[in-house]
This record gives C-alpha cells, structure tokens and sequence, in this order.
C-alpha cells in the first residue's frame, strides 16, 4: 500500500529526501500545471515548479492537516508565482546550479504540441488578465485545478465564503467580458466546474 | 455549468522529464542541507565565514550612497532617539516622523546570534539571504557586532542593488533588535552577492548614524499596493510587479516597465517620491526599478531607513548618473 500525503510528509519533516521525493512525484504534475496555466511557457513552469518544492522544503516544519498536503502546494505555488521575479531571483543560484536538464529530446511533434498548449494557455491567461489576482488564484484554483472550496479556501488561507464570492465575481466579469467582445470559445473542452459540497 | 475561459489539456512531463526533474530538486534539498535553513552559527562557523575569499566582479558602479548623516534628515520625534551606530558624540538621523517601534523577536531568541537568526527567518527570503556574525571590521574603534551576508542576486545591476537592499533592511531590524536589548550596537557590514554561476560579488555593506525606534507607516498589502498602482497609472508606468517585505515594518519593493526611457529616468526623483514619501518617507525602505519595453532594467534606486544605506544606478545610455538623486 502506498503511503499516504501525511505519512510522506511526516517523514519529509523529519528530514527524509526521499520521502520528500515521493510526495513530488506524486503532485508534480497537478503543480506544474497549475503553474503553466498562470505563465503560459512550460520551461518557465518547471522552473517554477522546482520553486515551489524547494520552498515547500524550507517550510518543513508546517504542521498540516492530513488531506492538505496538496492544496498547501497550491498555496506556495500562487505565492511563488505572484512574487515570479523575486522568486526566479531568490533561488536564482538554486535554479542556475540544477539547469533543467534536456531529459526530454525536443522531438518536432511533441515541440509543436508543446507550443500549441503554450497558445492555448496564453488565450486563457489573457482573459485572465482581466481579473482581480485575488479572483486569478481563486479562479483557476476552483475551475482550472477543480479544487474544492475548502482545498481552494485553505490553500489561499481565506474563508470559505470568500472563496465562493470571488469566484462568483470573477465568473460575472468574464461573462459581462464575452458578452461585450464577442469572445468565442476555443476549440478544446471547456472545463467543467468540479462538484463542490 | 462550464466557465468561460478554456484552459489547455492537462500536460504530462514525460517519465524522463519527471525522474529528472525529481532528481534535479532532490540534489539541491540534500546538495547543502544548510542553505534551506539558518543554522544558530557556531564559533567556527563564523571563522569560516569570516575568512571565505571574496570575488569581485563587479563591472558597472553602482553608486552607493550614504544617507545617514545627510542633511535629509527629519527629526519630528518624541523625546531622544538613542544611536543605532553606538556613537554618541553627534546625533544620529531620523527619517521616520516618530518613536516608538521595535521589532517583535521571539522571546527564546536571546544571544546576539539567535536574534540574527530569528530576524532573518522574519525576513522570508529563504535560500535567497543568509546573514551571520563576523568579526568587526579592522579599523573599528569601537566596540560592537559585524554582520556578514550573503545574497542570491542574478549578477545585473538592478539585481545585486535588490539583492542588497534586502539585506539593508535585515541589517536595519538586527541593528533594532540589538539596540532593543541594550547589547552592543551593529559597527559594520559586508554583503556578498551568490551569482548563479557559483562565484560571488562584492557588494557594498556598512552602517549608517541613524535613530533608533523610528516608526515607519504599518499598512496593509492591499493599501499600499493601491496606493502604488493609483501612483504608477498617473505616472504612465506598467507596474511589473509590487511586493511588500516585511522584515520590520512594510517595504515596497515596486518595479515597472516603461516605453520611453529616458522620460522614466528624468521623472523618477518625482515618482519615487510620490510612491514612497520623502519627507518623511511613508516606509522602512523602498525598491524601485523601471525596465525598458524589452524588460531589461534602465534605473534601479534602493532606501533602507534603519541603517541609512542608499543605493542607486542609472543606464548611462538613458541619463546620466548625476541626474538621478536619491531622496533618502
């Protein structure tokens, strides 16, 4: 049986890499999407990504609910991507010393799909753009990430009913948005709004 | 329901990606275990410090500038203010409109290296600052703690004066913390900056007159990220982004892009001094940076209040360093 968030974690703060390690595999993914989503360039967002699990390691000695480990990730990771230039310069050294290796040949189908995501995210990203921060992280957290209000209201360390109003706002600004120019849908699936309780 | 915005598909790093990627931070968290903490240093911790050779590469001046004794000083306190520097035969400078702050350390932070430790951690800035205690500077005639930093900067110009500046802010509420207590006061600095290429760059450090306590403004994020953008919109100035540090009390750090450059240098004593306030200034300290349309930075000025340490350069290209003063 695999070990739980909690169990990795408890082993992570008792200084264990490797159990720190498990835990990035495990949510990397759902992390770097997050990032790339807000940036829009995918090295950028591995490098972003590797920020959010460095400072998640220096904050260690948080004490987390068992279920929160993840939504604790997303809350560094709207942190480090609010503050991206300060961040991208306090672990400046970190970054330059462990330079994205090129695991991954840059083959022309998968570079083309790679810029085709980039497009797609720079479409949505620029219709972010017209919102409050407060209600990008809150937007994206609960219907790009399909976050739960609770996962979403502690990730930003915000009550809940916040969560549930800017969301509502946000929703209204792009809807008053697209009545206003026109804006069509792109071709890929529109995300559906994760079930909340 | 469906939302407005159409995110793309969810990416995959590939298995090669991930493994290394996984690798790559692994090898940084266990690499130097020391660097995502600040260890209570040890005697020979602060030796070894103390002797680690220094590069210097830096290639453009900077222009540093003292403020601490300028004549920019406001007094309008109450009372006395004791002297950060330890030197009491002239007052120190004020630059805050009262007295009556001090830094909120926690109680178990008791030796001098413990509160260096507990205010650097207040600081936040992980991996990016490390401070400890060295020896005072040779030419010292007094008594009193030096401090060491090292900073992550990125090697430009505008990084290394942001990089310092965070360290001229911790210098400052260390000094505070010190003065607090009644030890001895903070009597000289050294900050090196970590480039991302592994070597180091000399940047300047040192310790200012100023009056102990000053009370800056205590406001929120959110006001004083009105306040800036309320500024920047009137200035025609695209904020890139506004963070606020809160080593003692709130300090902008505000950088910006501009199309026309040289109209952006020529303005900038005005626009520094609406953001942030002159006489007095409204906070601890202030970054400010303006970057051309490419994002490459053209101006960079830098006040820490509690040490009376300014900083400040100018693209050549786009003004002449004479041209840009520094209202510290």
């Amino acid at each position: 049986m695999e070990p739980s968030d909690a169990e990795l974690w408890a082993r992570s703060r008792a200084g264990e890499p490797d159990a720190f390690g498990l835990l990035f595999a495990r949510h990397a993914r759902l992390i770097f999407n997050y990032c790339f989503r807000r940036i829009g360039n995918r090295e950028t967002a591995k490098d972003m990504l590797q920020v959010v699990f460095l400072e998640a390691w220096r904050r260690r000695d948080r004490d987390l609910p068992p279920d929160k480990v993840l939504p604790w990730l997303y809350g560094i990771a709207t942190n480090v991507l609010r503050n991206q230039r300060r961040s991208e310069r306090r672990f400046a050294s970190a970054l330059s010393r462990i330079a994205s290796t090129d695991a991954e040949p840059d083959l022309a189908d998968a570079a083309v799909e790679h810029l085709d995501y980039e497009r797609q995210a720079e479409k949505a990203i620029s219709l972010l753009n017209a919102l409050p921060k407060r209600e990008q992280d809150v937007f994206v957290l609960c219907v790009g990430m399909e976050l739960s209000y609770e996962d979403v209201a502690f990730a930003l360390d915000i009550p809940i009913g916040t969560v549930r109003s800017r969301l509502s706002s946000a929703r209204a600004r792009l809807a008053e948005l697209n009545s206003g120019s026109g804006h069509e849908r792109g071709e890929s699936a529109n995300v559906q709004e994760a079930p909340q309780p | 329901m469906t939302d407005q915005i159409s995110f793309p598909p969810l990416l995959d790093l590939s298995p090669d990606e991930m493994q290394a990627e996984e690798q790559r931070l692994l090898s940084e968290i266990t690499r130097d275990e020391t660097r995502f903490r600040l260890p209570r240093l040890t005697a020979s911790q602060v030796s070894r410090r103390s002797s680690r050779p220094r590069r210097v590469l830096i290639a453009v001046a900077v222009t540093a500038v003292a403020v601490a004794g300028a004549s920019a000083a406001l007094a309008l306190g109450i009372g006395s203010p004791a002297n950060l520097s330890g030197n009491r035969t002239v007052a120190p400078v004020t630059y805050a409109a009262t007295y009556g702050w001090t830094p909120t350390i926690p109680s178990s932070a008791s030796t001098p290296s413990e509160i260096v430790s507990a205010v650097a951690e207040r600081a936040d800035l992980g991996t990016a600052l490390r401070v400890s205690l060295s020896a005072p500077p040779a030419q010292a005639t007094r008594r009193g703690y030096s401090l060491s930093f090292d900073v992550a900067t990125d090697g430009t110009v505008a990084g290394n004066i942001h990089a310092a500046w965070e360290a001229d802010l911790v210098q400052g509420v260390i000094a505070e913390a010190f003065a607090a207590r009644g030890m001895q006061p903070v009597i000289g600095s050294t900050v090196t900056g970590d480039l991302p290429n592994g070597q180091t760059v000399g940047l300047q450090g040192g310790v200012g007159d100023v009056a102990a306590g000053q009370r800056f403004l205590s406001s929120s994020d959110a006001s004083i990220q009105q306040r800036v953008e309320a500024v920047l919109a009137q200035a025609s100035l695209t904020p890139v982004s506004i963070t606020v540090m809160h080593v003692g009390q709130p300090a902008p750090a505000v950088i910006v892009k501009t199309n026309d450059p040289s109209s952006a240098a020529a303005a900038a004593a005005t626009t520094i001094r609406a953001l942030f306030g002159a006489d007095p200034p409204l906070y601890e300290g202030y970054y400010f940076e303006v970057d051309n349309a490419a994002g490459a930075p053209i101006l960079a000025q830098s006040a820490s209040f509690r040490t009376g340490a300014g900083r400040q350069w100018v693209d050549p290209s786009v003004a002449d360093s004479s041209s840009l003063i520094h209202l510290g």
